[in-house]
């Protein structure tokens, strides 16, 4: 378990963390716009920036305390910590980078190649191992990078940014393998990301940074639901985020039951799930038609909202749906508050998720 | 516009280019001329025969010597200086690099001058040294001091403009992962910076090799003992002229060397980048 409380000017602000408790087997994603200070708080964690004040405990061992005097070395805290961008060794191969770890502690070479190829193997990356780092693609380096994080056993697991290198499609999986991995390793997690997404993907709880602040904390419905600040509540409302149960007919049909209205979706999950649906792939009509597309609402337009590049109109079907919707849709259509319209989106357009 | 400016426009262009062409060409002839002239004084007989006298070798024989032990001296002593310098800052940093910077624009004549006052049989540290029967001033170390003193800058910089150029976060991963700080360095660190290290070294080499004016005023003109292919070239100006013509010829030809692997590595640097 990590418990922390520490405090240090920044820039433009104070770093004030206080109490922040993370379970073995827990993960949690701190939140925040560039700049709030979430990286800062891993390079804390880690030894890489000493505090002004404060104490950080890992399972019973004191890492730092100020009252103490008491700083570990980075390299004494037995912490993994995965950088945004990876850092990976370009002078090494994967097989090295991995091993790295294992080799400055003196294990055994023979310890070493069996662990290093363990964690190939779980990583899917045993082809590739040979090669230099440098020639592979953003999905390859981020399971290496996570695999040298893991190879020394540490007792917290720090990610940067784990996704935002990646493109779009990339991402995805790794999102999935990402939770898996971390919810093997039995150990806390801290991820850092400025996407809402990637956090309710892999985390079992949301911390939100402002300002070097959490201004709060909890499940990722609760902060979904209970926004306590504009950051994420423009999230939740820009990116049609909900929780839901997954249901399954019959038929076969997967739809996510979201308080009552049920949105067809293509996912392998169960249980309760997030889902998100981005609001360009809604498309708002006066009159119902047909298509391909699954999902097909009728509702009133809430409420409308010009943000410059999109339009958004906000339709209430049950839960609250915003399009976005092109300036040139919005003149030529008249869409107004009150207005019945129809909201059509295909299946796969709902993103689910854990 | 009409076809006349047009005209008067590609003419200008045109005058533009062929006064740049001239200039350009009159530059290269100037450098490539002298260094020509010199191949053309001996015939390839004499070259060999000179370059084996028993002078020339000692020359070769105490330069390549020297200068490799310089130049050992200064990555030694450099290298801990550029990374703290890349690395950390600290007040008075600024006077540090001046003070590593100097001796490339300090005349030589005055380099070998401080060094005589502070070795010399009565300088600042001479005097003492002295006491204990022990002379640097004229001897092979002197040489050695003289090349140490002139060519560390070269490295130093390049040493420290390369550390720089070491993303942090590679550092950073090395320490989470378990190394010390030493560690880091010998595994991370000074492998990511090793080509333009090895620059460095190489412009270092290559100055102390070519050190001339502080070794001549410091450890004098000594055959076998001070006299290096620079102070050789120098001394049988007057009395064998072919002899200075074979060394020159062989110290152009390194040179020349020297840059096109220089820039060889700095174009394979950009791998890492």
């Amino acid at each position: 378990m990590l418990n922390g409380t520490f405090s240090m000017p920044l820039r433009d602000f104070n770093l004030d963390v206080s109490d922040f408790v993370v379970k073995d087997g827990e993960t949690l994603a701190l939140i925040g716009e560039n700049g709030a200070g979430k990286s800062t708080v891993l390079r804390v964690l880690s030894g890489l920036l000493k505090p002004a004040s404060g104490r950080i405990v890992l399972n019973d061992r004191v890492l730092f305390d100020s009252g103490q005097r008491v700083s570990l070395a980075p390299e004494d805290r037995q912490i993994g910590y995965m950088f945004q961008n990876y850092a990976l060794f370009p002078h090494m191969t994967a097989r090295k980078n991995i091993a790295y770890g294992l080799k400055v502690r003196r294990m055994p070479q023979g310890a070493v190649d069996a662990r290093v190829n363990e964690l190939c193997e779980r990583m899917g990356v045993l082809e590739i191992a040979d090669e230099l780092v440098t020639r592979m693609s953003g999905g390859q380096r981020q399971r290496i990078a996570l695999a040298r994080a893991l190879a020394p056993s540490p007792e917290l697991l720090l990610l940067d940014e784990p996704l935002s290198a990646l493109d779009v499609r990339t991402q995805e999986q790794m999102r999935r393998e990402l939770a898996s991995v971390i919810r093997s390793e039995k150990i806390p997690c801290v991820l850092v990301t400025h996407s809402l997404v990637d956090a309710l993907a892999v985390a079992d709880r949301i911390a939100v940074i402002e300002k070097g602040v959490i201004v709060a904390c909890g499940a990722p419905e609760q902060i979904i639901h209970n926004p306590a600040n504009g950051f994420v509540s423009s999230f939740s409302e820009n990116l049609n985020l909900f929780r839901g149960r997954v249901v399954v007919s019959r038929s076969g049909v997967v739809c996510v039951d979201v308080a009552g209205i049920k949105i067809r979706a293509t996912t392998t999950l169960s249980g309760m799930v997030s889902v998100g649906i981005r609001p360009e792939e809604l498309i708002l009509s006066r009159e119902r038609f047909e298509s391909s597309a699954v999902n097909s609402f009728r509702g009133t337009i809430t409420g409308v909202e010009d943000t410059g590049l999109y339009q958004y109109a906000y339709v209430d079907i049950g839960i609250t749906l915003a399009a976005a919707v092109t300036r040139q849709s919005m003149e030529r259509l008249h869409f107004a508050i009150g207005d019945e319209v129809t909201v059509t989106f295909k299946a796969t357009a709902v993103q689910v998720f854990v | 516009m009409s076809s006349t400016d047009t005209r008067k426009h590609s003419a200008a262009r045109i005058g533009t280019m062929a006064v740049a062409g001239i200039l350009i060409l009159l530059f290269l002839i100037f450098i490539t001329i002298p260094l020509v002239s010199l191949f053309t004084r001996v015939s390839p007989e004499d070259f060999i025969t000179a370059l084996t006298s028993p002078l020339a070798m000692d020359a070769l024989w105490l330069s390549a010597v020297t200068a490799t032990f310089s130049t050992v001296v200064v990555v030694v002593l450099g290298t801990p200086l550029a990374y703290v310098n890349a690395r950390f800052s600290y007040r008075g940093r600024n006077i540090v690099d001046t003070l590593t910077d100097l001796p490339i624009v300090l005349p030589p004549t005055v380099a070998g001058l401080a060094l005589l006052m502070a070795f010399g049989r009565n300088g600042l540290l001479g005097q003492y040294l002295n006491i204990f029967d022990v002379q640097i001033a004229f001897t092979t170390i002197a040489v050695v001091i003289a090349q140490i003193f002139v060519a560390s800058p070269f490295y130093i910089r390049q040493a420290r403009s390369s550390f720089e150029a070491v993303d942090l976060n590679f550092e950073a991963a090395s320490r989470t992962l378990g190394a010390t700080p030493l560690q880091t360095f010998v595994k991370v660190t000074l492998p990511l910076a090793a080509g333009s290290l090895i620059s460095g070294v190489i412009m270092t080499f290559a100055r102390a090799l070519g050190e001339f004016g502080a070794t001549l005023m410091f450890a004098g003109n000594f055959q076998g003992k001070t006299q290096t292919m620079p102070l050789a070239i120098y001394g049988e100006l007057q009395s064998d002229m072919a002899v200075s013509i074979a060394l020159a010829i062989l110290l152009v030809v390194f040179s020349f060397g020297i840059i096109l692997v220089v820039k060889y590595i700095g174009k394979r640097e950009s791998v890492y980048a």
